[in-house]
């Protein structure tokens, strides 16, 4: 039955188009009104911060975020989690500000100030009342450069996130994609929970938090980017007052990333068991690209065939047509040196293997055949949608500006990001595919209950290896905790 | 309790709150009412060649037929099926493969079925919008799997995260007897048996233009619009019928309250205290709205200073104000800090209220909080979506889309004296029920002790 259906969707699709022209009543659409993105203003100060301004008046509102070159993949081997660690204790206390101080300063100011750090970035992330922007700047500045990181502060973080982190282990959807991962990456670049682990998270000292900073956080690996009501002089001349004395960290300090990018070659089919879970987490993974590839936006427009928005082939096979998940989607995650395309949903833990299957049925799809035309337009149409409604916000503008930066890409791109979608055809994506995922290297893992799963997952996946929640260890590539002795 | 179509979190109404009169500039928005009993409100904005397209219907899960909690939203899923002229998810042909976007979501009071589309494409939504508040045609087979799709969203949003049952013991412990008690997802006993003869009866009694808001926010010239709405809208029949409301009345509290619950899936103890309160359209909001903003807004609140801060008692800890069509409910929820007693977290928390009982709220924490909710409303009124929500929300929750513009000005007459006074009304003893919800190795514990 399976063959047959591919066969059947494709028709279904055909006759989508014609119903298009042929539905009673339905009027045609006027004529398009096309708007550009706006030209973002830069500047490099002596000390090397770059700063890019996008001025949007409108609303009083101003969004700035700093941008650093470094986040989770500069995490040491057995430090799971410092990057991210540094980033949350910079709004916890400066040398001139307690942590209370700073809460109560920028909330009064009608603003919020949030740092995390991801793969290959960290931010500082400040939204304001316009009207209150130099007071919150002068925040955002004092907690980059100069926090206190002081060990009450320190350990009360590190209580609260080992709690938070607690909670998250009983989460089938954290544990599935923490354990994709792994399976996929072994013990390279971008495998390691950047949240940290329960054993990771004790280690990290205050001496590994200080050096990530001075190391990390200088204007030389920095990028201001501020989207809003503010105009580009107005911008350049407060980050020069407030950033233009922060001292560059000499280039031979800046570490570079201790592990390389290395992806499994072996695919393997993993089970953690959640006697408790009440719904499981399904997922499909295998490597992908890194940013800087040519064919990106051909892997970009594939993952939006496979799993991206409500029409895609996952939603369609596993949501629209059988029901079995509140929502299908892929995730395609282009990092600076390498990638991921991890895709998934939850189901009831009867039919995790049978999504399990559909996603394996689908993604093989993705590289043996072209989608419908009609479709894959569609498909381009939710990627250039979603970015147009992101460039109505300044947030949004921002997020866009900040991955162009944080890859080192010319701000031109903006204007650009819209043509090179539709330069891609069903073909170029199905050979994306066919290039990347068409070996079969692709790991199945399920969080759920094992007493529904574990029998018909083997039948369908030989080589199952099934691990207890209790024995999980996400610092290893084995999974497993080492055997007590 | 928010259910949605689609998995895209809205974090829209996490509180409603408030602005400085003067800095934002008011929703210019115009209103009318069709023959048929259709409100319909526009708000011209080319800023951006899109428009959100939205409409709001005066029915949500607190209308949900007798054995059928979840029904509603369930309802709502359904809308995206066939229609007469329709086929299945045509809604998506019309906004996502054009580069819009669609949703929709269902609250106690309303649902509300949106769309953000390219300009051009304005006269396509308001038809397919048109055809499906009239000519809904859902078939058994689609009934049977957007139900089972429904159970899954069910699974997970209750029963995939390890607090996802905590907030629905809350409500349905809150009220005594009024609908809101009964969670929107529902549960998958009730949904299973439901119909799809129920299905018609539900779109014939509550979808109909007397029961519906139309708010069209964007690119669009008035006149062309008027014409649009004109065409596709008027021509609709409104049924001669009554429609059915909830007429329940929960009673006062009397006593205060305490429940202990037991969770297999909570790795840490938590606390819920909840206080009926005013409706939404009372005239003690702003007060109120500040209020849960200085207890529970942000790093800078009292609750997250004392409790989760200073003495680490709990790892989050929150304050809302849910103040919907009936009556509201003031909630506050501790999960506990790992290792901490139960009966030392809620005395803290017990200090922090005596605390604003006796000595009120500072202008610094009013201030805070004025500008907390203005950076609130500023930052949903930068999409044409934001503003149409906005005034959809304030034409059916509330009972006016002025109330979009009234009630931030509101909160700027707002005095601490108002504060402490509606604190004063309602954090009282008699009006709080305090629910323990504990971890079931706990209840082993207890249990042997001897």
């Amino acid at each position: 039955m399976k063959a047959p259906l591919f066969l059947l969707l494709a028709v279904q699709f055909t006759i989508f188009a014609d119903l298009r022209a042929a539905i009673d009543g339905l009027p045609e659409p006027a004529a398009a009104r096309e708007t550009r993105p706006l030209s973002p203003a830069e500047k490099t100060l002596p000390n090397g911060l770059r700063i890019i301004v996008v001025e949007r008046p409108g609303l009083p509102l101003v969004s700035a975020t700093l941008l650093l070159r470094s986040g989770a993949e500069a995490d040491p081997p057995t430090g799971a989690g410092l990057a991210g660690f540094t980033a949350a204790l910079l709004t916890q206390g400066t040398t001139s500000r307690t942590a209370t101080q700073l809460a109560r300063e920028i909330e009064s100011l009608g603003a919020t100030l949030k740092a995390s750090a991801g793969w290959d970035r960290s931010v500082v992330e400040l939204t304001t009342l316009s009207a209150n922007l130099a007071p919150a700047f002068q925040l955002l500045a004092d907690v980059s450069m100069h926090p206190k990181f002081a060990p009450e502060e320190i350990e009360r973080l590190r209580r609260q996130l080992l709690d938070e982190l607690r909670v998250s282990l009983e989460e089938p959807r954290a544990i599935a994609g923490a354990v994709a991962a792994r399976v996929l990456l072994g013990r390279g670049l971008y495998a390691h929970p950047p949240g940290g682990t329960l054993a990771s998270l004790p280690r990290l000292n205050r001496d590994a938090i200080t050096a990530f900073h001075s190391t990390h956080y200088a204007p030389g690996q920095a990028q201001l980017v501020l989207a809003g009501n503010v105009s580009a002089a107005a911008a350049f001349e407060l980050a020069e007052k407030v950033f233009g004395e922060w001292q560059d960290t000499p280039a031979k300090k800046f570490a570079s990333v201790s592990v390389e990018f290395e992806p499994a070659t072996k695919p393997r089919t993993v089970l953690i068991d959640m006697p408790k879970a009440g719904q499981a987490a399904v997922v499909i993974a295998t490597p992908a690209i890194p940013r800087s590839a040519d064919d990106y936006f051909a892997g970009l427009v594939a993952n939006t065939v496979l799993g991206g928005g409500y029409t895609s082939w996952l939603n369609q096979e596993i949501r629209v047509k059988r029901g079995l998940s509140y929502g299908a989607r892929s995730t395609f995650d282009a990092l600076r040196s390498g990638g991921t395309c991890v895709a998934g949903c939850q189901t009831k833990n009867g039919t995790a293997v049978e999504v399990a299957t559909l996603l394996r049925e689908q993604l093989t799809r993705l590289g043996t055949e072209a989608a419908e035309p009609a479709f894959f337009q569609a498909r381009q149409s939710v990627l250039t949608g979603n970015f147009a409604r992101d460039l109505e916000t300044n947030h949004g503008y921002a997020s866009q500006i900040l991955d162009l930066a944080a890859h080192g890409l010319p701000l031109s791109a903006l204007a650009t990001y819209s043509a090179q979608v539709q330069a891609i055809t069903p073909d170029s994506a199905r050979a994306f595919a066919t290039r990347h995922y068409g070996d079969g290297n692709f790991s199945i893992i399920i969080a759920g209950r094992a007493a529904e799963i574990a029998k018909p997952l083997r039948a369908a996946f030989p080589h199952l290896e099934i691990i207890p929640q209790a024995a999980l260890d996400l610092d290893s590539p084995t999974l497993r905790r080492a055997a007590r002795r | 309790m928010i259910a949605f179509r689609l998995l895209t979190a809205l974090a829209l109404f996490a509180s409603v709150t408030a602005r400085a009169a003067d800095s934002i500039p008011p929703l210019k928005f115009q209103q009318r009412t069709l023959a048929n009993g259709l409100q319909w409100i526009w708000l011209e904005d080319h800023a951006t060649p899109t428009v959100a397209v939205q409409v709001w219907y005066r029915v949500g899960s607190k209308d949900d037929p007798a054995g059928r909690s979840g029904f509603a939203h369930l309802f709502e899923h359904l809308m995206f099926k066939s229609t007469k002229r329709m086929p299945n998810e045509f809604l998506d042909r019309l906004t996502e493969d054009v580069g819009g976007e669609n949703n929709a979501f269902t609250q106690d009071d309303v649902t509300a079925y949106h769309e953000t589309i390219p300009a051009n494409h304005l006269e396509r939504l308001l038809w397919a919008e048109a055809e499906r508040l009239s000519a809904l045609d859902v078939t058994e087979a689609n009934f049977l799997t957007e139900r089972d799709v429904v159970k899954e969203e069910f699974r997970q949003s209750v029963l995939a995260p390890p607090y996802g049952e905590f907030g629905e013991f809350i409500l349905k412990k809150s009220f005594a007897v009024h609908p809101y008690r009964r969670p929107t997802i529902g549960n998958i006993a009730e949904l299973e048996a439901s119909s799809l003869e129920e299905v018609r009866a539900f779109h014939t009694t509550f979808y109909r233009p007397d029961n519906a808001v139309l708010v069209v926010a964007g690119d669009f010239e008035p006149a062309q619009l008027q014409r649009w709405v004109d065409q596709y809208f008027a021509p609709l029949t409104r049924p001669e019928s009554p429609i059915p409301r909830v007429t329940v009345q929960e009673p006062r509290r009397s006593a205060e309250q305490r429940i202990r619950e037991y969770d297999a899936r909570v790795p840490l103890p938590a606390i819920a205290v909840t206080y009926l309160a005013p409706p939404i359209a009372s005239d003690e909001t702003p007060a109120l709205t500040l209020l849960a903003s200085i207890l529970g807004g942000g790093e800078s609140s009292r609750l997250y200073q004392a409790l989760v801060y200073e003495k680490e008692l709990a790892q989050s800890a929150d304050f809302s104000a849910d103040l919907r069509s009936d009556l509201g409910l003031l909630t506050t929820q501790l999960v506990l800090a790992s290792g901490v007693p139960v009966a030392k977290a809620e005395a803290a928390l017990r200090e922090e209220f005596a605390r604003l009982l006796e000595k009120g709220v500072s202008e610094a924490e009013l201030t805070t909080a004025r500008n907390q909710a203005l950076l609130g409303h500023l930052t949903e009124r930068e999409t044409n979506s934001g503003k149409a929500m906005a005034l959809g929300y304030a034409a059916t929750v509330i009972g006016d889309p002025e109330e979009a513009n009234r009630s931030l000005t509101a909160l700027e007459k707002v005095s601490a004296a108002d504060v402490l006074a509606v604190a004063r009304r309602y954090l009282t003893d008699p009006n709080r029920l305090t629910i323990e919800y504990l971890p079931a190795t706990m209840k082993t514990k207890a249990k042997t002790k001897p």
